[in-house]
């Protein structure tokens, strides 16, 4: 009872916040920067569970065809070493697209709302990872907002993933908060905090998850590094399944 | 010799210069300094853009480019919008002297200063089913 409470909670709350900031390490963000561009991205996961290390790299390749329409590939490659088996290979390949379908702009100030969706591909090994690696299809359709001013930012993230011939059907909400520690400049030097929540509901086995991430971010006028710890603070799942956290470290480059 | 040569380049400097419009935007929506580069990239598609400034703070943005392109207040207010943000009002100084402003433009069509008539028809109904039936 005290999951749904939280969930509900950290939902509705976020109805209240949202009003902020893409926090770009674990979460997404409504902001498109300018039609016509493309960013290459990276954001290596190594994920620590009970059943042992998983090393998830992918090659992200984003390209924006107007303002506000998107579309991506993520191509990643997973290495692994459980009590089961180690092994490595080719995860399941990710195609993304994403479509604002609001914008309300002020000075210094934004707001932005977004459909999304991310097809999933069987291509990768069959590990039951979570996110990374199942060799299952998978839909996923959310609604990304956020609102960024040059002083902190929020987004929020809604979304299901629907998995028609597995047991991971998932519910997801994500809110994020980023705070810049350095005065605002253009051309941008940046060094950016983000608070990032993420909620995870899997229905069919009755697991409920909630992560922290703290992460932290340079960015410069076209690149940016970022590194995070995320942590469970909820972990509901089957027994020998518990996360027990994940470094992320990332880059992007924006031409 | 040298003097010479350099009262040439200034002359020529001086030239160029006046061969430039100056364009200066208020634009809404920019939220971070990363927007700020999405905004300069969409404009850098302007081939012999100069001098671009952002000011994130106040959203000021400016610019010169050649002043033969003849680059329009349409065109700039246009790449705004395809750079996903929002023009407020835009001014450009023309290298010829002549200045131009989106708030010009908005004065030309005040729906105030506009002449406002209206026609009242008084309907007829049997005069109307008459005209139809011839």
């Amino acid at each position: 009872m005290q999951k749904y409470i939280l969930f509900t909670f950290l939902f509705l709350g976020s109805f209240f916040l949202v009003k902020a900031q893409g926090p770009p390490i674990t979460g997404d963000k409504p902001i498109m920067l300018g039609g016509n561009s493309f960013t290459t991205k990276t954001l290596t996961e190594i994920r620590f569970t009970e059943r042992g290390r998983f090393t998830y790299i992918p090659l992200m390749l984003h390209y924006l065809p107007t303002s506000n329409s998107f579309i991506g590939v993520h191509i990643p490659f997973i290495n692994f070493d459980t009590f089961l088996e180690d092994d490595q290979g080719l995860a399941d390949i990710k195609i993304l697209g994403k479509y604002q379908f609001f914008r309300k702009d002020f000075t210094g100030k934004t707001f932005r709302a977004v459909a999304k969706t991310i097809q999933t591909l069987p291509t990768g090994i069959d590990i039951d990872a979570i996110n990374l690696s199942t060799d299952k299809y998978a839909g996923y359709y959310g609604v990304v907002a956020g609102y960024e001013t040059l002083k902190y930012g929020i987004s929020s993230e809604l979304g299901y993933n629907w998995m028609p011939n597995g047991t991971l059907d998932e519910l997801l909400y994500k809110l994020g908060v980023g705070l810049p520690l350095l005065k605002p400049q253009y051309p941008n030097k940046q060094l950016n905090l983000y608070f990032e929540y993420a909620n995870s509901w899997v229905f069919e086995r009755d697991w409920y998850q909630l992560f922290y991430a703290q992460g932290i971010q340079y960015a410069g006028k076209n690149i940016t590094v970022d590194f995070a710890i995320q942590l469970p603070l909820v972990n509901d799942v089957s027994e020998g399944r518990e996360f027990r956290y994940s470094l992320f470290l990332g880059t992007r480059y924006t031409f | 010799m040298t003097t010479m040569f350099i009262a040439m380049l200034a002359i020529f400097s001086v030239n160029a210069q006046k061969q430039m419009d100056k364009f200066m935007i208020q634009v809404d929506g920019l939220g971070c300094p990363f927007c700020a580069y999405g905004l300069e990239k969409k404009f850098k598609e302007f081939k012999g853009i100069k001098n671009v400034k952002i000011d994130i703070e106040t959203g000021d943005f400016s610019f010169s480019y050649p002043a033969e392109k003849e680059l329009t207040m349409s065109d700039v207010i246009k790449q705004v919008e395809k750079a996903g943000y929002t023009p407020v009002n835009s001014k450009i100084m023309r290298a010829n002297g002549k200045i131009e402003s989106s708030e010009d433009d908005k004065a030309e069509i005040n729906p105030k200063s506009l002449v406002h008539e209206e026609v009242f028809v008084v309907d007829n109904s049997e005069q109307y089913s008459e005209s139809i039936e011839k």
